[in-house]
């Protein structure tokens, strides 16, 4: 589905440049639950940032499918992020102004579905992810586990193929985290391909395939080893 | 996202903060209207000076003897022509000026004058009060001959009988000839009433006693089909020479306009305006009625066709006006047709063109000089002393709309505060919409639409409250100029319009700002 070739990123402070990415080279196909782990600072976030067209590398090519990503627009990237990418956070990053169904309701609208089609698809979420009774809440009304539900909810809203998840268990105990896995798992066993980054070894071998990195290049790949 | 969700999503952001929100719209309220109000008062104010420019009066020439002017506060009955004025003018004067200048078109009588149906003194006068209120009344309607018109409800054309002895120049109608349209009653009384009041009023002096009181209307009788109540008790006169009409356009609707020979001899004819007509008249028989004003019995010749001027000085429709001769006065006054003549002063010369004033006016001096000796009158144009007011004003509205427009810039400067703000504090926000799939361009208008609405607001509340602040501006601005009245709206709605447009640019900018953020970037921060 993914093939990353020779991705570099490097940020330029000045005086230092940091090179975060290395030139990586990763190929991620339909329906693989893959980990991503590595100490603090190895690039990480960065990657998934650059798997999910958030951020641009310095050099190398992403392919999506026939695409190559490094030729579109921001309208057509920001499609593809609409509807095929889901993002979960560590620290949940829900909108405050806005209570849990709103939340959910934000993908749907830059995909342009309205009214009770809208409605209906964000109460159905949010009931996927066991909050039917928090629907209004806001966010500061919410247990940190309860928001990175909505969050997967929202995540979730335009079917995505790919989701892609940074310490997503990162703020929450460790039951909580569990619950969130689970959801994640019951997802990748629908189809959904999924990307997570953790710093939990336990949890790290919970995906099917676990990439390690240190200072922006590769160390280990169980994919590949396979 | 569909329009209708972008404003629901800003209405949220705005409410989230809202006090900030409210201080920046209240502020370009403010900036609107004041910007508003200034655009539609200059407008209005250059439409009114376009106006006035048009109007007959700023193509006249005023024609003075210099003299006239050092007794204006001594009662008329001392006015003394021989001795006090080098040059005395009169309506002879305009035909032999209009004949030695080529640039002079009209020229004509037309002095204002306040006209009442009431008798003097609420129809009583004692017989001390009969003497000062001559000289009162009279000082009055003598103090500016141009003016004429006082506010009190009545005024004299003439030396009213208080003053004794009576003028010189008064004659009695009996010997006089051309006898009045509008009064042919009695005359030849042998015994003046005059003498037997003076006597009386002697007697009572030498005998230390308060001088007895008399009762006007014993004296002021009129025949029994002369009005003498009218629905107005007073309204706005004006004391002109059959040319006057033809140098303001006036034309008559009903009837006729009086001509010079009216005026020459004697007849006590009155026009009048189409509103005045109106109101005197609701049931439209105007013509051919007599009605008594200012002691003078007239009798309505002509009713004019409604036109848009209005009298520069005093603002009043020349609608509301009635026009009577310029010429001696005639009062029924104890069974003798007396008549008084008072000095015409004002000569009013009147130019096609009025590029042509400054040339006009050699003219006229270099005519009166020879006449009169040089410096024997004064020749004023009201277009200059209208013009220089008008720069001055002009220079004040200049000023005002500066201010104006920098309140309006004060107030877009805080909402552009408010925005880049906004945009800074939201950056992790806009980096998670970014990840949920909104453009840069979509970012970008979701900002432009918040700062949009609250332009609009301040738009829409500032061009509600414009009215009153144009009629602060008015009455702030226009005390000395006959005001500038109507509100205009099309530039009230123009201004307000251009002032939100202004508004609106400010806000593009952390518009952009936003659309700019970097996501990655956007979603490290906190
Ligand atoms: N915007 C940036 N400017 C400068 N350096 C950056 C920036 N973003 C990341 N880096 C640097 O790039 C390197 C990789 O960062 P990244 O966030 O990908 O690490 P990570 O593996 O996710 O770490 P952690 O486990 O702590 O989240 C780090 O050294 C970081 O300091
Ligand atoms: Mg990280």
């Amino acid at each position: 589905m993914i093939t990353l070739e020779g991705i570099s990123k490097s940020y330029d402070l000045g005086s230092v440049q940091i090179s975060a990415l290395k030139g990586i080279d990763l190929a991620i196909d339909r329906g693989e639950f893959i980990t991503v782990m590595g100490p603090s600072g190895s690039g990480k976030s960065t990657l998934l940032h650059i798997l999910g067209i958030l951020d641009s590398p310095d050099a190398g090519t992403y392919r999506l499918e026939e695409h190559d990503l490094m030729t579109l627009s921001d309208k057509e990237l920001s499609r593809i992020r609409n509807q095929h990418f889901g993002f979960v956070f560590q620290s949940f990053n829900l909108f405050n102004e806005f209570n849990a169904f709103e939340n959910v309701m934000f993908p749907l609208m830059y995909a342009g579905i309205r009214g009770s089609e809208r409605r209906e698809r964000a109460r159905s979420l949010l009931v996927q992810v066991g909050l039917e009774h928090r629907l209004y809440h806001y966010p500061n009304m919410l247990s940190g586990g309860e928001q990175q539900r909505v969050a997967i909810a929202r995540a979730l809203a335009n079917d995505p193929t790919l989701i892609l998840a940074d310490e997503p268990t990162g703020n929450l105990p460790s039951d909580k985290g569990e619950e969130i896995l689970q959801i994640l798992d019951g997802l990748n066993r629908d189809g959904v391909t999924v990307v997570m980054v953790t710093h939990d070894d336990v949890l790290g071998k919970r995906g099917s395939r676990c990439v390690r990195l240190r200072d922006g290049v590769v160390e280990s790949d169980t994919g590949r080893a396979a | 996202m569909r329009p209708i969700d972008r404003l629901l999503v800003s209405i949220r952001h705005i409410r989230g903060r809202l006090v900030e929100s409210i201080l920046v719209v209240l502020a370009t309220a403010v900036g609107v209207a004041l910007v508003a109000s200034m655009a539609a008062f200059i407008r209005s104010y250059d439409e009114q000076t376009e106006y006035l420019l048009s109007h007959p009066a700023y193509r006249e020439l005023i024609v003075e003897a210099v003299g006239n002017e050092t007794e204006l506060d001594e009662p008329a009955v001392e006015y003394d022509p021989d001795t006090t004025s080098e040059a005395s003018l009169g309506y002879d004067d305009i035909q032999v000026a209009l004949e030695n200048t080529s640039l002079v078109t009209y020229g004509y009588l037309a002095d204002r004058e306040q006209l009442s149906t009431q008798l003097p003194g609420s129809g009583r006068f004692s017989g001390r009060g009969m003497a000062a209120a001559g000289g009162v009344a009279l000082g009055d309607s003598s103090r500016d001959p141009a003016a004429g018109a006082g506010e009190a409800g009545v005024e004299l054309p003439f030396p009213p009988p208080g003053t004794f002895p009576p003028p010189t120049d008064m004659t009695d109608a009996a010997e006089g000839d051309g006898a009045a349209r509008g009064d042919g009653a009695g005359s030849g009384g042998s015994d003046n009433p005059f003498a037997a009041i003076r006597k009386q009023m002697e007697d009572a002096a030498a005998a230390g006693e308060e001088p007895p009181e008399f009762n006007l209307d014993q004296f002021f009788q009129v025949d029994d089909d002369v009005l003498t109540e009218l629905p107005l008790e007073s309204f706005p006169g004006r004391r002109v020479s059959a040319e006057f009409f033809e140098a303001y356009g006036l034309a008559v609707a009903e009837g006729s306009e009086f001509t010079n020979e009216d005026l020459e001899s004697g007849n006590q004819v009155i026009v009048l305006g189409s509103s005045l007509a109106d109101a005197l008249f609701p049931d439209g028989d105007a013509l051919g009625t007599r009605i008594r004003l200012n002691l003078q019995t007239y009798t309505v010749i002509g009713v004019l066709s409604p036109t848009t001027l209005t009298d520069t000085e005093t603002d009043a429709s020349y609608n509301d006006v009635a026009y009577v001769p310029n010429a001696a006065a005639q009062v029924n006054f104890g069974g003798n047709v007396m008549r008084f003549h008072r000095p015409a002063g004002t000569l009013r010369f009147a130019v096609d063109d009025s590029a042509n004033l400054d040339l006009a006016t050699a003219e006229l001096q270099a005519h009166f000089g020879a006449e009169y000796g040089d410096g024997a009158v004064r020749i004023t144009a009201p277009l200059e002393e209208l013009q220089t007011e008008r720069e001055k004003l002009s220079r004040i509205l200049s000023v005002v709309l500066f201010l104006a427009a920098a309140g309006l810039f004060i107030a877009s400067i805080n909402l552009f505060n408010l925005m880049l703000m906004r945009v800074i504090k939201r950056t992790k926000g806009i980096g998670i919409t970014r990840a949920l799939g909104a453009t840069r361009r979509e970012i970008a208008r979701q900002f432009l639409n918040e700062s949009a609405f609250m332009s609009l607001t301040g738009a829409v509340i500032g061009l509600a409250v414009s009215p009153f602040v144009y009629r602060l501006l008015q009455s702030a601005l226009i005390a000395e100029v006959s005001a500038v009245t109507l509100v205009n709206w099309p530039f009230l709605l123009v201004g307000a319009l251009g002032a939100f447009l202004f508004s609106l640019i400010f806000g593009v900018y952390p518009a952009l700002q936003a659309g700019r953020i970097d996501a990655a970037l956007a979603i490290r921060s906190e």
